[in-house]
């Protein structure tokens, strides 16, 4: 077989784009330190300029009562006061008219004392008393020391540039894949075939270049062989019909059977087969995460630091967990390495790390790194635990087919990694986690007492569009599937749009947030595409585990406390995984539509007036959900919000059912 | 297209994580400095507050209600003069009413909720950022530690971010330069990492297109020799067309016969 694909190709490209991408972040990095320096000095001298404008006054309302500058009682203790709260300025001498230092204090931190290495513009400010020259107060500024405000930057930017790296390997994989690697691929395929005599396929790809001409030339030598034979068998067709003899029409089918043997043939154009590009949807969540996170970060550093526990949760639940997901399956070979209880040792050991390591006085981004650490840890957990769990399932229930191993397990076990991540050493946020964990684990073990539909049907049998159909006999299809998805969809969207409004109305909007959390929206929508596609296929799987679990999330942000710019971030993440989820149940309830029932109502069509509905279902969720917070403001907002949405929902699936139900056959058909 | 071509695509397959990654480090280089400039511009503004307040509260150890500090007005008006972006300084009593201002309508009237820490007066300094301003508060506290008043200090919210395009061309104009370089780098490499591939693709499409034009078994035999991967491909296309040419001579004879 014919080989196109160079060894190592995509490994050698993602070495040399570090490399590249390593050129422009230094450039960056050290110009962003110059621009730290020279934009922001001045506002540093201004205020040093305040705070020595304060000197003076108090200087000069002391030397109104007649006391000499140099017998000023207490003036030491003021200084020192100053220097404390100050950490840019360096000293803070008082001269008197003659120029000579009456009062001086120096700060002594970090070696700042002898001044060395530091670079030190003074401020130089005239005392007054009674409209005549008092003396000076001069202020020396410790840039250098001030600087150290900025310590972040370099984490800022390392973390960028890890952060970059991640993200370009991922982008150059994809890309590489699916532009030269599928192509090469169906380049393969097709020789391939044409080796084996298999001259039924023609290559979709029209594009030009190298990849292109081959497979063009491919094309017309395949072409070309199926015309030569399509020529034959007419030639055949045409001298059979002419010769009647018996033993001439045995000849010719021999002679038939002969050509044909293991070789097949396409008369006409060919079939066209494409380039099979992989887009894996969890990297491309990942990246996109990433990205989010990695544009806002400072800010959600700052954010880290400041908001309550409960509304950081919930805004960076879309990010983790798909950060957990993603490395939960890129740890196959690890897991197939150490087995399921070595991993879950080496997770539990990891998630662990931050719980024993001191972060005190750390800079944020390291405690930030340190939790990220506690993530990974806690995805190697869930994955091992996942295999352990899906084994033992397997074993105890032999009918159970293998794709339940380990979504749930998955699901539990990252939902403590979560917890593990966002906790960290941070005990304040304890008890949000706890009450986060408590609902999550009540929500998880009603799914699995409740058990939508037969408790004991496994995945692989669970009702498709036939079953639907004959539980609903009279209804048509798409009505059976708008009662399963569209409640659901409305739900889901439902929670979103309570969060949302409630978080604008409350917070307004800081600079900043409103790019933060668009691509938070569009992160939320892949993760809660994929994650409600796994899910819709897992054993509890389906629209009622989904929306329980999605549900659950939106009451637990709805009972926390939130704040900007968090809490925007926060609803429109919530918003996002909740449409991207209802999203995933439209897909996975159009592929359980059988082919008949696809071709009968058209799938494009099911799937648009779904689509309609749900987002119909939505807006009134969301308008009835604001409409009650306006009227009824305090702790009953959300009782009430739930209330609108439920009856939104119902009322849109009403809706939905008889706008199906009545001119459906002439408006699907 | 341009980028059809095996070295453009790997060009471009290696150009897009650079440009990523450079957006994302301007955003992020942008987000510092922003983030900087608005902690600065913060601070200092608070320290104005807490100046002023230091000097109400001095007054009302002495003794002094807050209403009569005299000084105040004249203090206000000096800081606002001094210091760059305050838009105005009040200082409000118990109740939240204006007492004293460098803006007189708000003196006497009821200072809005929305300038007011979220949960009520505390000891506490506190920053409120609203559409079109930012209110920098600090409570006054009298001696027995309860707060009696505060000075705020509002701000336009454009002036936290004033400077912050003009801070950062050096920036963006260094990143495009070494984004230039690595794009330059890049496009090298791409040649460097696909020459043996492309010439491998064209020697392949060459010898596809030979065996094409091919009618005997010498002339496939032939088209292939000079590429020695494809050989055994050209001989599974020249045993099919092999036995294609033999039904059809066998279908011909046979119409002959007949």
């Amino acid at each position: 077989m014919l080989s196109f694909l160079p060894r190592g190709l995509t490994r050698r490209l993602a070495i040399a784009a570090i490399g590249l991408i390593v050129i422009p972040w230094l450039a960056v990095f050290v110009a962003t330190l110059g621009a730290t320096r020279t934009s922001l000095g001045p506002e540093v001298t201004r205020k040093t300029e305040t705070e020595g404008r304060y000197l003076a006054f108090q200087v000069e309302r002391a030397l109104a009562f007649g006391i000499p500058l140099a017998e000023l009682y207490g003036m030491d203790e003021l200084l020192d006061a100053t220097l404390a709260e100050n950490a840019h300025i360096l000293y803070v001498h008082v001269l008197d008219p003659d120029g000579r230092i009456v009062h001086s204090r120096v700060a002594a931190r970090n070696g700042a004392a002898n001044g060395a290495d530091h670079y030190t513009p003074t401020v130089v400010l005239e005392l007054e008393n009674q409209g005549a020259p008092a003396g000076r107060i001069v202020l020396g500024q410790d840039m250098a020391a001030h600087m150290e405000l900025y310590a972040g930057v370099h984490w800022d930017l390392a973390l960028a540039l890890v952060i970059s790296l991640v993200l370009g390997v991922e982008v150059l994989r994809f890309l590489a894949g699916a532009f030269v690697v599928a192509p090469l691929r169906l380049a393969e395929t097709l020789t391939g075939r044409i080796a084996d005599g298999d001259f039924t396929a023609v290559a979709a790809d029209q594009s030009g270049g190298e990849i292109g001409r081959l497979l063009s030339s491919l094309n017309r030598l395949i072409r070309r062989i199926n015309r030569r034979y399509e020529e034959l068998l007419a030639y055949a067709e045409d001298v059979r019909h002419a010769v009647f003899e018996r033993q001439a029409a045995e000849e010719i089918q021999q002679l038939a059977a002969q050509v044909s043997g293991q070789r097949r043939f396409q008369p006409g154009t060919g079939v066209e087969i494409t380039a099979q590009k992989e887009i894996p949807l969890a990297r491309l969540t990942i990246f996109l995460t990433w990205t989010a996170v990695a544009v806002q970060f400072p800010a959600l550093l700052r954010t880290f630091a400041a908001a309550d526990g409960g509304a950081m949760l919930i805004s960076l639940l879309a990010g983790a967990l798909a950060v957990l997901i993603y490395a939960g399956r890129c740890l196959d070979p690890v897991i197939g390495r150490l087995g399921s209880r070595g991993s879950a040792l080496l997770g539990a050991g990891l998630a662990a790390v931050p719980l024993l390591l001191p972060t005190d006085g750390q800079p944020a981004a390291a405690v930030v790194v340190l939790r990220l650490l506690s993530a990974l840890g806690a995805a190697i957990l869930a994955h091992a635990t996942g295999e352990a769990f899906g084994l033992a399932l397997i074993r105890t229930r032999p009918e159970a087919p293998r794709t339940i191993r380990s979504p749930l397990a998955e699901a539990v076990i990252c939902g403590a990694g979560l917890a593990a991540l966002l906790a960290g050493p941070d005990q304040a946020r304890a008890a949000d986690l706890a009450a986060v964990g408590l609902i999550g684990a009540a929500g998880i073990l009603a799914l699995v007492v409740l058990r939508p539909f037969s408790p004991d049907r496994p995945a692989a049998t669970w009702p498709d569009s036939t079953e639907l159909l004959a539980i609903l006999r009279d209804i048509p299809t798409a009505t059976a599937l708008a009662l399963v998805v569209l409640p659901t969809r409305a739900v889901l969207a439902g929670f979103g749009g309570v969060i949302v409004p409630l978080m604008v109305l409350e917070a307004g909007w800081p600079l900043g947030t409103v790019p933060y959390a668009l691509m938070m929206l569009a992160v939320g929508f892949l993760v809660g595409r994929a994650v409600g596609a796994r899910l819709a296929r897992s054993v509890l799987g389906g629209p009622f585990a989904l929306s329980a679990v999605i549900a659950l999330t939106g009451i637990v942000s709805l009972l926390f406390e939130t704040d900007a710019p968090a809490s925007i971030v926060t609803g429109l993440a919530s918003l996002g995984l909740m449409l991207g989820a209802a999203e995933a149940l439209v897909e996975d309830a159009l592929q359980r539509l059988s082919a008949g029932d696809r071709r009968r109502h058209g799938e494009r069509r099911i799937g648009l007036c779904l689509r309609f509905g749900g987002g119909l279902a939505c807006f009134a969720g969301i308008a009835l959900a604001l409409l009650a917070t306006a009227i009824w403001p305090g702790s009953g907002q959300i009782l009430l919000g739930i209330l609108s949405i439920v009856a939104a929902t119902l009322l849109a699936a009403l809706a939905t059912v008889h706008r199906f139900r009545q001119p459906t056959d002439a408006r699907l058909r | 297209m341009v980028l059809t071509s095996l070295r453009m695509r790997m060009f471009a397959i290696l150009l897009a994580p650079i440009g990523l990654s450079v957006i994302l480090f301007c955003a992020i280089a942008f987000n510092i400095l922003q983030a900087n400039y608005t902690t600065l511009v913060a601070d200092r503004l608070s320290a104005v507050a807490h100046d002023i307040r230091d000097v109400l509260e001095g007054s009302l150890n002495l003794g002094l209600p807050l209403t009569a500090v005299q000084e105040t007005q004249a203090l206000i008006e000096r800081e606002r003069a001094r210091n760059l972006g305050i838009s105005s300084i009040v200082v409000f009593g118990e109740g939240g009413r204006g007492l004293f201002s460098t803006d007189p309508q708000i003196v006497g009237d009821q200072i809005p909720g929305d300038w007011l820490p979220e949960r009520g007066l505390e000891t506490q300094p506190w920053i409120r950022f609203r559409n079109d301003e930012v209110v920098i508060g600090a409570p006054i506290v009298n001696s027995f530690q309860q707060p009696v008043g505060g000075v705020l200090i509002r701000v336009a919210r454009a002036y936290f971010s004033f400077r912050k395009v003009e801070a950062f061309k050096p920036v963006a104009a260094v990143a495009g330069i070494f984004t230039l370089l690595a794009a330059g780098a890049a496009f090298v490499t791409a040649g460097l990492l696909t020459r043996d591939l492309r010439e491998h693709l064209d020697a392949t499409a060459r010898g596809v297109e030979r065996l094409r034009a091919a009618e005997t078994q010498e002339e496939i035999e032939r088209s292939v020799e000079t590429s020695p991967a494809l050989k055994p491909f050209g001989e599974a296309v020249g045993r099919t067309v092999g036995l294609l040419r033999e039904a059809s001579r066998t279908v011909t004879h046979l119409d002959e016969t007949a």
